[in-house]
């Protein structure tokens, strides 16, 4: 396998970065829209969750659309592979992100069918955290690949259990996030409630996390000697204790921060358990029986290097001096509006 | 059917569908924009109303458009996998640029207009409609540098049968860039401006807020008539522009088929390609070359000295093209009988007239269907290519997309695309009719 070149490491965590604040971001409109039918048998409380959310919501996708953009012009084999391949999977995450981002409009416009909204919202916010995790957990486990870069596979070979392991935990942790945002956000029965959902969901968090970090030791055995896999792995542990403990002190803040600390741990464990990869080869055996199979090789082939995977040098060049310039001034009024909105969110201040 | 044809018609729903959202947007934004602006100039409240109320349709106009965009990136990578591969370097960095610089802007201080005007002084406010505008016609400038660059592809080279970005700046401002985006832009002003006047009727009709409603009918009345009168002007720059570019596609338009000196412009007419002529012909003789030229007697060059093999889909882009052009027609005569009716001498106020109200709801149609039909006369006259010279349609796919994923992702765009266009007319009513009606004549100073 060709090594990386300086470019493509750089593209490599620049799409990882971008995947991971997307993830941030959009993690807790997911938790919260999950959490939105069950939250509480009072409409104005369930309102109040959707206020919080709404706000963020187009600017926390657009992370989405970001990297799988940036995804297409720096590694478009990937693009291909991943996308094309598993196309059944990506088209019907994209029914499910349609419909969440019209659902809250739908829950003000369309009164009567509130609940079928609400359910709306929380089947689309699960699967779409669900197959963020499914998608990534892919990359690490493995897929069929040729030699040539093009994907062997069929579209159930993304439901292998490693990766549905990563999906459930992508899910757990999209919950516990948007938990701990809304208790940031909110104040009294509704901070209360958010407070116990949380609580409720820290033990399943770290059940899940702890089994992907053993499975991710066992497939990809040379992780336990890279520094930054071992350095998550760690950070996780003790941003997530940080974050149960938080949970019984008295600031609002505070554990939505240590959630988020705890995400880009486990994030930087599994970025560096995948490079120099984008797509690792597949364990052994023989792709999915019925699948397009015949025509790639025998086991699970090469996988898909950053080297193999990459668009000309000028291109990444080009793309990363631009990049780092827009994204810049992205994160300064990102933050701007941020701290415009900051604060408890106040009960009538959304335009509906 | 094969695989290739099916992946067609699923990008061309996508974007169809996807196409109707933006176009309102950026015709919207500017008349926010200038509410807004009156509103910091002069601090009358009425327009401050009028900004509110249409920030909150520019909401669900644009979470629609986001909701049915998101589709559009990935859909290169699901059924166009060869031409992703090969047009990353520069198609997609085009994207990705679209998405960094322009989407965001517009998507992050949408939140400040949608949620924000209590927590923002006014200037800052305005400043943030104002980078919604910017956001989102930098957007279309991307979006619309990226398609012209499949038309007239520049600032590329091949090296090892591999695309590279030789020069962005060529690339971008490739040589049909420029008035692709002033005619497409335009384009969709109009539409925003057609969406407003149907509103607005509807907001008199029903007597919501209905002297300020008035004030926007008429603002949208006089932007419609200005950028109508502009539009032919822009269009004819476009036509002259495929005509030096890509001839062949400019010949399939205007209906062409033998070459000749002093060449007609014919008005209407029924195509068929097979036979190598239009049937049932009204044209002005002389006219084309006159146009193209300036002497009616210049040469035209036809169809017939193409390689047949070369010809786009003729039927299709003549006809649509011939629909498109009177178009034009409509909208400036719906301007300006709505400028008309909204004169100060006028006797008749403009509630008793219900059913010219209801034509201008209706015409609201013409700008989004003109826009449909250029864009379809646009990609189908690139036809047989997806690049132009560099990668054709055929070769253009996913190399082991089955026909069936393929299907299988067309039905469930299309019933989603259904489900959401009758979500959108749903909330759009529902919106007009969360509007409080005026208790009595133009006395809804007093609400807000």
């Amino acid at each position: 396998m060709q090594a990386p070149s300086i470019l493509q490491t750089f593209w490599f965590c620049a799409l990882a970065s971008v995947f991971l604040v997307f993830f941030l971001l959009d993690g807790f409109d997911m938790g919260i829209g999950m959490a939105l039918p069950f939250f509480s048998k009072e409409e104005s409380e369930r309102k109040k969750l959707i206020d919080i959310a709404w706000p963020f919501w187009d600017g926390n996708e657009l992370w989405a659309i970001i990297g799988g953009s940036c995804l297409f012009a720096a590694f478009p084999y990937a693009f291909v592979a991943l996308i094309g391949g598993l196309a059944p999977v990506v088209a019907l995450l994209l029914v499910f992100l349609m419909f969440r981002t019209v659902s809250f409009e739908a829950w003000y416009k369309d009164p009567s069918r509130r609940r079928f909204w609400e359910y709306a919202q929380a089947a689309g916010s699960f699967l779409l955290a669900f197959g963020f995790g499914l998608l990534s957990g892919n990359l690490i486990a493995g897929l069929p690949m040729t030699e040539t870069g093009a994907f062997a596979g069929s579209p159930l070979s993304a439901f292998q259990p490693y990766a549905i392991l990563t999906g459930l935990l992508a899910a757990a942790a999209a919950l516990m996030h948007g938990a701990a945002y809304v208790r940031k956000k909110s104040a009294g029965a509704v901070r209360d409630k958010a407070t116990r959902l949380a609580r409720g969901t820290f033990p399943a968090v770290a059940v899940l996390s702890a089994a992907a970090f053993a499975w991710t030791a066992v497939i990809v055995p040379e992780a336990m000697t890279r520094f930054p896999f071992l350095l998550g792995v760690a950070g996780a542990v003790a941003f997530g204790v940080s974050f149960r403990v938080s949970l019984g002190r008295p600031g609002d803040r505070a554990p939505f921060r240590w959630s988020a600390a705890a995400m880009v741990c486990v994030w930087i464990a599994g970025a560096s358990a995948l490079f120099p990869y984008l797509i690792r080869p597949a364990a052994g055996g023989p792709p999915a029986a019925g699948g397009p199979a015949a025509v790639g090789p025998a086991a699970g082939g090469p996988g898909l290097s950053l080297a193999a995977a990459s668009s000309p040098a000028s291109t990444l060049s080009f793309l990363a001096v631009f990049a780092t310039a827009a994204l810049a001034v992205v994160a300064f009024y990102t933050v701007f509006v941020y701290r415009t909105f900051k604060g408890k969110t106040a009960s009538d201040e959304a335009a509906h | 059917m094969d695989t290739i044809m099916l992946a067609r018609i699923q990008f061309g729903i996508s974007l169809g569908f996807h196409y109707i959202f933006p176009q309102t947007t950026l015709g919207l934004a500017l008349i926010i924009l200038i509410a807004e602006w009156r509103y910091v100039a002069t601090g009358e409240e009425a327009w401050k109303r009028i900004s509110t109320l249409l920030s909150r349709f520019l909401g669900l106009v644009f979470a629609f458009g986001v909701a049915t965009g998101l589709v559009l990136p990935f859909s290169f990578g699901m059924n166009w996998g060869k031409f992703s591969v090969f047009s990353a370097p520069v198609f997609g960095t085009q994207l990705a640029i679209e998405a960094m610089v322009a989407f965001t802007l517009e998507a992050v201080f949408l939140s400040i207009v949608m949620f924000g005007r209590e927590r923002v002084s006014k200037r800052a406010y305005l400043a943030s409609v104002f980078f919604v505008f910017l956001g989102s016609h930098l957007s279309a400038f991307f979006i619309i540098s990226a398609n012209s660059w499949l038309q007239t592809p520049a600032g590329y080279a091949i090296e090892a049968g591999r695309l590279v970005l030789a020069d962005w700046v060529a690339a971008t401002f490739n040589p049909s860039t420029g008035i692709r985006f002033l005619h497409a832009v335009t384009a969709a002003w109009i539409s925003g401006f057609f969406f407003v006047l149907a509103i607005s009727s509807c907001l008199i009709a029903q007597n919501r807020r209905r002297a300020d409603a008035k004030r926007l009918f008429s603002l949208a009345a006089a932007l419609s008539l200005a950028f109508g009168l502009l539009q032919p002007l822009l269009g004819h720059q476009q036509i002259m522009e495929v005509l030096r570019h890509q001839p062949v596609k400019d010949a399939a338009y205007e209906g062409i088929f033998e070459s000749v000196n002093g060449a007609p412009l014919i008005g209407f007419g029924l195509p068929d390609a097979a036979d190598r002529r239009i049937r049932f012909a009204l044209s002005i003789p002389k006219g084309l070359s006159f146009l193209e030229s300036g002497n009616p007697d210049s040469f035209v060059k036809g169809l017939n000295d193409f390689p047949v093999e070369t010809w786009p889909p003729v039927n299709v882009i003549f006809t649509t093209f011939h629909i498109m052009v009177p178009l034009a027609g409509v909208i400036i005569a719906v301007a300006l009988s709505a400028l008309y009716f909204t004169r100060k001498k006028e006797r008749k106020p403009l509630e008793e007239r219900p059913i010219f109200l209801r034509l201008v709801m209706l015409s609201a149609a013409a700008p989004y269907l003109a826009n449909e039909l250029g864009w379809i006369g646009a990609e189908m006259g690139r036809q047989p290519w997806t690049i132009s010279g560099l990668l054709m349609t055929k070769d253009a796919g996913t190399a082991a997309q089955g026909k069936g994923t393929v299907a299988f992702s067309l039905s469930l765009f299309a019933l989603v695309y259904a489900v959401l266009a009758v979500l959108f007319w749903k909330f759009t009513t529902a919106a007009v009719k969360s509007v409080p009606q005026t208790a009595s004549e133009g006395g809804d100073h007093a609400s807000a």
